[in-house]
């Protein structure tokens, strides 16, 4: 593997940028995520950024059971990220569609639209929860190396 | 005003073509032809203060739709009630006499396929772009699909 | 003059849900504006057709995050209603509270979230951290910090201990403390005044014409609150004033959602000093018997109404819920024509948009047809530098 290979992965690692996307949820899971950045929890200080635009990101954190009228966009953004790039679904509505599992407009989570690397459950997780998730994510990355 | 008040200026104004049901305090419900809806929430809003629509409810009652606006002067909820039949579910805009309506009036028309006539922007609300036209979910024959 | 449109992508970084606006431009300024909903569309409505009461109580908390309570009261409310249940005042009391602890952290988001908006970014951090003191009060009462899972029909799943009320106290009062600081901020701090100062006007016609609700209303002087007008849980034995504001601005809404802020800390203190002893709930039959029930909410962005129809089954008829950003957006498109593009965020932040719950991208767009999207990380970018180059006296 190439110096630069080596450089631009463990920058990756140690300094995810992540783009925040919400599929169709409820806005729970979203203000955890908002929360786990805040000063008390602060998942900052491991090096994760959010970032604006989809070009620029590591990592897409998905909320939301992907509602019919997102998905397309869903997938654009998806498209949009470049490559090496991880997909979190966050919340029970991302991992698996409930509780809108049998509601016309839901798709039933994430991973029915894109490819999932990690999969949060919790009705929101805690942002305790997310940070280890995040953590499991990058050491199952920097066991990669 | 109270309820009483309410229910005597009602009658009196409208008489049978108003029927008047005081379900319990400040919860009042007002059935009308949809002849009479425009004429009666004009008269509702300009003599008795009810200026403020909170909702529109629209209900498949199997011959019939019901329409339900959900008046209020403040204090009073007052639900204004009319039926058009399923076979020509057409009714008239009230954006006219409460311009807030609007977005209620396109979510009837996507979720139970109403016609609200002379409605000023007819464009699809709330489903999907893709959502198949014709198809209305909540209308009672339309069955959700298991693990949809 | 052409005007130029501009879409912007369904996702941002800072918080919230996709949305839709199209905006017409006449080079910096909004023609006109759009709204295109739907992106959270999930179809609960029909969803509670298919589920049980209790179920359904857990499927109306997940319709919002940030107000589920907003959304259980009423629901468990009707519900209640169409049983013709009396639900004890102990049970009433900590449904306020909960209420109540629910308004503050929304109130605090929403400042956060407008800071950011405007640059402000130190006052999203400041506001987020105190939520978390807020967010561990209703931790204390309720084992969760978001979806409290407290309603049941017929009273509360939880109570409250003797010793649990004694630390909400102590809590509340650093929380009191901590909204001094924002008092003043939004009374006297010059730069984030002159932000939001005459910024997204709705005058108090066009207030009642389009049926506004919530803060966004009371800061045109609309003095409308359900909890004064039709009071639910007991919230008529419970002192308490209805702020309101007459500039009809930004500046007003935040005023408002600040003082709002010191009144719920008063209700928070009288109800942990008068919760009446007693049972938290009563026994509710499965089946409700035919009958229609409606029931309003004063949630943290407004009136929330839900309607409900019983057929004898243990599931619902028909629910119908009208969120209160569903109500505020056509108020929301009038106050957006005339602005700057640079005031866009925060204009539309203004309404405390909670669009999962009303169930958005912005496209802005002009006349010969040109059509760019931009991420709202760009617009508030873009928002920024105008500004700091056109900066307001």
């Amino acid at each position: 593997m190439s110096v630069l290979t080596r450089l631009s992965n463990w920058s990756r690692v140690k300094s995810p940028w992540v783009l925040h996307f919400n599929a169709g949820g409820c806005n729970g899971c979203d203000i955890e995520i908002l929360a786990a950045l805040m000063p008390r929890f602060d998942a900052e200080r491991f090096g994760v950024l959010l970032k604006a635009t989809p070009r620029h990101t590591d990592v897409i954190l998905c909320t939301g059971c992907v509602t019919k009228q997102i998905a397309s966009r869903l997938k654009r953004v998806y498209d949009q990220t470049p490559d090496p790039k991880f997909v979190i679904a966050v919340g029970t509505c991302a991992t698996g569609g409930a509780p809108f599992n049998g509601c016309y407009c839901s798709s039933g989570g994430i991973d029915k639209v894109i490819p999932v690397d990690m999969y949060i459950p919790g009705c929101p997780p805690r942002p305790d929860a997310f940070i280890y998730g995040v953590a499991q994510l990058l050491a199952k990355l920097q066991g990669k190396k | 005003m109270t309820e009483t008040e309410l229910q005597a200026r009602i009658t009196e104004r409208w008489g049978a073509k108003a029927a008047f049901t005081l379900a319990r305090p400040r919860r009042v419900f007002v059935s009308v032809a949809v002849g009479e809806l425009k004429p009666v929430m004009r008269w509702l809003k300009s003599d008795l203060g009810f200026y403020h629509i909170s909702t529109i409810t629209g209900l498949d009652s199997g011959e019939n739709f019901e329409v339900l606006y959900h008046l209020h002067d403040g204090t009073i909820e007052l639900t204004l009630r009319t039926a058009v039949p399923r076979a020509n579910p057409h009714i008239p805009t009230v954006t006219d006499i409460i311009p807030g309506a609007i977005l209620y009036e396109r979510e009837l028309q996507d979720m139970f396929g109403l016609v609200v006539d002379d409605i000023p922007d007819p464009r699809r609300y709330v489903l999907p772009e893709d959502w198949p036209q014709g198809v209305y979910p909540l209308r009672k024959d339309y069955k959700v699909n298991a693990g949809n | 003059m052409p005007g130029i449109r501009i879409p912007i992508g369904p996702q941002h970084p800072a918080l919230k849900e996709p949305e839709s606006f199209t905006f017409e431009l006449d080079g910096e300024q909004v023609i006109n504006a759009e709204v295109r909903m739907g992106y959270a569309h999930r179809g609960i409505e029909k969803g509670f057709e298919d589920r049980t009461f209790i179920q359904g109580i857990y499927l109306a908390e997940r319709i919002c995050g940030i107000c589920s309570t907003s959304h259980t009261t009423p629901f468990v409310l009707n519900a209640e209603e169409l049983l013709k249940l009396e639900v004890p005042r102990r049970a009433q009391y900590i449904r306020a509270l909960t209420g109540e602890l629910e308004r503050v952290h929304s109130h605090l988001l929403w400042l956060g979230v407008a800071g950011h908006e405007v640059g402000f970014d130190s006052l999203f951090m400041y506001t987020w951290r105190d939520r978390e003191h807020v967010q561990d009060m209703l931790e204390v009462i309720s084992g969760n910090r978001v979806h409290y899972g407290i309603n049941t029909i017929g009273g509360v799943r939880r109570d409250i201990s003797t010793e649990q009320i004694g630390r909400l106290k102590e809590m509340n009062k650093l929380a009191l403390a901590r909204t001094e600081y924002y008092i003043r901020l939004c009374t006297a701090e010059p730069t984030f005044i002159s932000r939001i100062k005459d910024v997204g006007r709705l005058s108090k016609q066009d207030a009642l014409d389009l049926c506004a609700v919530g803060p966004m209303a009371r800061a045109s002087g609309v003095k409308r609150d359900v909890r004064k007008d039709d009071p639910y849980c007991c919230y008529d034995e419970m002192p308490f004033d209805v702020i309101t504001a007459d500039t009809c601005d930004i500046l007003g809404r935040a005023v408002v959602r600040v003082f709002e802020l010191i009144q719920c800390y008063k209700l928070i203190d009288f109800i942990l000093a008068n919760l009446p002893e007693g049972d938290i709930k009563i026994r509710a039959p499965r089946r409700i018997p035919p009958g229609e029930a409606i029931n309003r909410y004063e949630a943290p962005r407004g009136e929330n109404i839900h309607f409900m129809k019983s057929n004898g089954t243990d599931k619902p008829d028909r629910v119908k819920v009208r969120a209160p950003t569903y109500a505020n957006i056509p108020a929301t498109l009038v106050t957006l024509k005339n602005c700057f593009v640079a005031d866009i965020p925060i204009i539309v932040a203004a309404i405390d948009p909670c669009f999962c719950c009303a169930d958005r991208m912005i496209r802005l767009s002009d006349r010969k047809g040109r059509d760019d999207r931009w991420s709202w990380g760009q617009l508030q970018h873009y928002s920024r530098e105008w500004l700091a180059r056109n900066r307001r006296a």
